[in-house]
């Protein structure tokens, strides 16, 4: 019974927060929001027993990714309404309800439509983090390091197109201190 | 054992733990005044109270009484929300820390962990690092250019320095193999020279170095420099709001002191004659303690040294530490 | 040698690229020398390959620590060459080009060899999951390759506008995979065919939609009608080695991976897709011819030709299940005729275009030939090579296309495919007619033949002649008959057990 409780305490806060993300027209309402609703998110994990998925959930779109977000947002002034700029709402609307029904509709066929079991059960005494441990460091091996090469040339990409550009800025403000 | 049954014992547990570590957070305030004072040849708070031990009680009173201020231009929700988050998640954190050895309370056998999971390091780590939130909105929400400041340096700071605490108490968990605390805590049962101090010194010290920047204790308490930004993020914060703040970084210091003398000093083992519960107690104080002492001790350092000495030393140190034991292992 | 050898031409790659990228760090090399070391990692990685061309074999490399995700068989080896020659040639063309004045900076290179190790491994993956992050690895440095130059906005807006549309598409493709999981409990290539069998007797709606989901990334890739529209204006807003780099060697890379994994599990599902496919394919055919009728300028009709030639592929990609044998070497043919085309034609453009910020149009080349001869010749044989007259290696692989399509009684496709071609001739031959036949010279300042890219691409016309005449001219020689061959054994070695 407590397991229901919980799912629908956590469903209810996930879907209140998601929602102020999507409506709120201020950025930092939205961002507390997503990172909240994140949060909770773990909490379904918890309930079905898998913890390391749900710490991980915590720390990598709470911890990480949102916090950069925020770094991210340190530019603008987040305390004012962002005025949006749709020309035509009509479209705009029923293209994201559209897409949200079709999400929705393709999530929950498989569900409906079938019985969903479990290819590879849960050993007893075997917790979730050595699953998941095995699994990628045995058969899912190259993908796993492959991932870390693809965030490698990320990487270089990353500072290859912004470095560039502090170079050519640091430029300007030379030219700018030898005029002056 | 029913459902409810657990359910009450849980709540139960989480009151105890909650009200206990605010309690000795507060107390720890003033301990803070009384050591500083010491080492600074001053006696401290001495006049409520004998030798000044009231003054606790009327700090709360003050901090309680005083007038709530938000600022006209900033964001009241959210501003409203980040001294709760920051004081939420450094408790809730401690949800997964095992204070003692379990014992027997009228044939009750009580594990004092409020929900043992077996992920429990990474889940102590993980929702500490929510606790990023609290100054993190707060600046944000201020419309104060210092507390934006505050807040930028929070984010780089602390989200550095959890890359180092986790590649270096990874180190550790690879000898254990596990991320229970129990589990670190039974592999170094057996007296002294079992601890994990021994085995893993660099570990230990890029850990502890590692959380001194994370609950923002000088000599790193860069984020809310006084003679740098103001306040930082707590600028605009008076009164509770405040007070909140606080009471989350002193349940900060406690979760990393707990922490530390789990993983790396043997835990809740009896040394000796003392009792797992003592010695765990003195750990503990110990390591609070050495927050003060370095506090009264060190100057603080600027902002880029400390990132510099993040990515450029520690982090390194860090992996070459894994590698080390990873080569040591195999 | 052991399972390493089977893998030594990613590994020289791989750490060619990290190499590479700990070298630009250092700022002391000049631009060119760091091409030198590229060049040299890329020619070793070319020579272990070539060891293994034309031998039927399949190997799961290092079976027991890589749980059979990456494979080595003919077919890889024989893909491999061709992408490895493509950054090669890449490098080669652009030896000119990339200079330090553009902003081209060592991290070009790294960027550049870590695509080729992306697409590699993309023809090397015999699963979906390490296939999609091969993808994404090539994929994500031929983004940051388009833009590199930052200063140009035409650049940055043709590399944002492919990062957007290549990321949804990428998306559709792990989407793709997790439906193909759900229904057969399995990411393996070669097992997912087992699972889909009739025999078996399941539901394998589920695979059909994640099946035609992946298609739908393939077909963005490769610019196929739904999804050509960011086709013309990335490869006009690319830098011309690099918009020769995608068309040619990208294009070869995802196919490869597509042919494999509709010619090993879908071939049973291949059957839903008939009309879909015949409808992308004349619509592309058609769309694409419109297009390159309709362009001014060069790059330009050369990103809309690639389109039509998309769909001649594609036709050859109908057939494989009927056809099987014959179809997939006709597509592996096709792939080496139009690399080498379009990689000369591209090639030779950008070292006109070399000297300044010239954007060519079909006017620049009037009386072209007057001023330089070889080049308006080395031209002339790359048009038509594409447009597909007969002498040229584009004939041979457009002729093994139709018959085949027309053997596999798709009449209607080979039709319009020929249909396609005869309109084709018109914006190929325009430009050789501006080029002979107008007395006064428009270019002034092209440069000079003179260094390593002109004879490289001196040397790829004279494969896009001998793939045309070389076999009827010079018998008991090594000619495209070994190619074929070798195309036969690579399709062959696909069902290797």
């Amino acid at each position: 019974m407590y397991e229901i409780i919980a799912f629908y305490t956590f469903s209810a806060l996930v879907i209140g927060l998601f929602g102020i993300v999507v409506l709120s027209k201020n950025a930092l309402y939205s961002m507390t929001a997503l990172a909240g609703g994140m949060v909770f998110i773990s909490g379904f994990f918890f309930i079905l027993d898998a913890e390391f998925l749900g710490v991980v959930q915590i720390v990598v779109y709470t911890g990480a990714i949102m916090a950069l977000y925020a770094f991210g947002m340190m530019f603008f002034d987040t305390t004012r309404d962002v005025k949006e700029d749709i020309r035509c709402k009509k479209i705009f609307y029923t293209l994201s309800i559209l897409s949200a029904v079709l999400v929705l509709i393709v999530l929950s066929a498989p569900i409906f439509s079938a019985n969903i079991e479990a290819i590879y059960p849960t050993l007893e005494g075997v917790g979730n983090v050595q699953t998941i441990g095995l699994l990628l460091f045995t058969k899912y091996l190259v993908a796993f390091e492959l991932a870390a090469i693809m965030l490698l040339v990320a990487m270089i990409a990353g500072i290859v197109l912004v470095g560039k550009k502090l170079d050519a800025q640091s430029d300007d403000l030379e030219v700018a201190k030898e005029l002056k | 054992m029913s459902e409810t049954a657990v359910i009450i014992e849980t709540i139960v547990k989480a009151v105890v733990v909650l009200s206990v570590v605010a309690g000795m957070g507060a107390f720890a305030t003033w301990i803070e005044r009384k050591v500083l004072a010491f080492m600074q040849r001053r006696l401290g708070p001495m006049h409520v109270g004998p030798y000044g031990v009231l003054q606790l009680a009327a700090d709360g009173i003050k901090l309680f009484t005083k007038e709530d201020i938000i600022p006209q231009n900033a964001l009241k929700p959210i501003f409203v929300l980040a001294p709760i988050v920051a004081a939420t998640s450094a408790f809730v954190a401690m949800a997964a820390i095992p204070y003692f050895p379990e014992f027997t309370v009228f044939g009750y056998t009580v594990h004092p962990i409020v929900s043992d999971i077996n992920v429990a390091l990474l889940y102590v780590m993980g929702v500490a690092s929510v606790g990023i939130y609290g100054p993190l909105l707060a600046g944000m929400s201020s419309a104060n250019k210092w507390s934006l400041l505050g807040a930028a340096r929070a984010v780089v700071q602390i989200l550095s320095f959890e890359v180092v605490s986790g590649l270096s108490v990874l180190a550790p968990i690879m000898m254990i193999g596990s991320l229970s605390l129990i589990d670190i805590n039974d592999f170094q049962s057996g007296g002294v020279t079992n601890w994990l101090l021994w085995k893993q010194p660099l570990a230990f010290l890029l850990f502890a170095i590692a959380g001194f920047a994370e609950t923002n204790r000088s000599p790193f308490d860069t984020i809310e420099f006084e003679a740098e930004i103001v306040s930082g993020f707590a600028t605009e914060y008076s009164g509770m709001r405040w007070g909140l703040f606080f009471v989350g970084e002193y349940a900060n210091m406690i979760t990393i002191a707990v922490l530390v003398s789990i993983i790396f000093m043997g835990g809740y083992n009896p040394i000796w004659f003392i009792p797992g519960a003592i010695v765990m107690l003195l750990k503990v104080s110990f390591w609070i303690f050495l927050f003060l002492w370095v506090r009264a001790a060190w100057p603080h350092v600027r902002p880029d040294q400390l990132m510099w000495v993040c990515w450029k030393v520690l982090m390194p140190l860090a992996l070459v530490n894994i590698l080390i034991t990873g080569i040591v292992l195999v | 040698m052991g399972d390493i050898s089977y893998l030594l031409p990613l590994l020289f790659v791989g750490v060619g690229a990290v190499v590479l990228m700990l070298l630009s760090y250092t700022k002391s090399l000049s631009i060119s020398s760091i091409a030198k070391i590229a060049l040299g990692f890329l020619v070793l990685a070319f020579i272990s390959n070539v060891y293994y061309f034309g031998e039927l074999h399949k190997v799961y490399p290092y079976e027991n620590v890589f749980f059979g995700m990456i494979v080595s068989d003919t077919y890889s080896v024989y893909f491999n060459s061709i992408l490895l020659v493509g950054a090669i040639a890449t490098i080669l063309i652009g030896w000119d080009y990339f200079r330090p004045d553009r902003r081209f900076t060592g991290e070009f290179f790294s960027l550049l060899l870590f695509s080729t190790f992306g697409m590699m491994l993309l023809v090397q993956s015999a699963e979906l999951l390490s296939a999609f992050i091969a993808l994404e690895i090539a994929s994500l440095s031929l983004y940051v390759m388009i833009g590199f130059q930052t200063d140009n906005i035409r650049r940055v807006e043709a590399s944002y506008r492919y990062l957007v549309l290549g990321s949804l598409s990428g998306v559709l493709f792990l989407f793709g995979t997790a439906l193909i999981y759900a229904s057969t409990k399995t990411t393996f290539l070669g097992n997912i065919g087992v699972e889909l069998l009739p025999q078996t007797g399941k539901d394998i709606s589920l695979a059909i939609g994640g099946a035609t989901l992946i298609l739908i990334t393939f077909l963005f890739k490769i610019s196929a009608f739904p999804f050509q529209n960011w086709t013309i204006d990335v490869y006009d807003g690319s830098p011309l080695p690099v918009s020769a780099y995608m068309a040619s060697t990208f294009k070869v890379a995802v196919f490869a991976f597509m042919l494999r994994f509709v010619a090993m599990d879908l071939g049973y599902i291949k059957d839903y897709w008939d009309g879909l496919l015949m409808g992308v394919i004349i619509l592309t055919l058609a769309y694409g011819t419109f297009l390159a009728l309709a362009q001014n300028n060069l790059k330009r009709m050369l990103a809309s030709s690639s389109i039509v030639h998309t769909g001649y592929l594609l036709i050859a990609f109908v057939s494989i299940d009927i056809i099987g044998e014959s179809a997939s070497s006709s597509i592996i043919y096709y792939l080496i005729a139009y690399f080498l085309s379009a990689m000369g034609a591209f090639g030779l453009i950008s070292y006109i275009s070399s000297s300044d910020k010239l954007r060519l149009t079909y006017e620049d080349f009037k009386g072209f030939s007057h001023v330089r001869p070889y080049m308006s010749a080395m031209l002339s044989i790359f048009m038509l090579s594409l447009a597909g007259l007969p002498g040229t290696i584009g004939f041979i692989g457009k002729f093994y296309i139709f018959s085949g399509a027309i053997e596999a009684g798709y009449t209607v496709l080979a039709t319009s495919a020929i249909l396609a071609t005869f309109i084709s001739i018109y914006y190929y031959f325009k430009l050789i007619a501006l080029m002979y036949f107008y007395p006064s010279p428009i270019l002034s300042n092209v440069p000079p033949l003179k260094g390593l890219p002109p004879i490289f691409i001196g040397f790829i016309a004279i494969a896009v002649l001998w793939g045309g005449i070389g076999n009827t001219f010079i018998a008991f020689f090594p000619s495209i008959d070994f190619l074929i061959d070798v195309a036969k054994l690579s399709h062959r070695s696909l069902f290797l057990q």
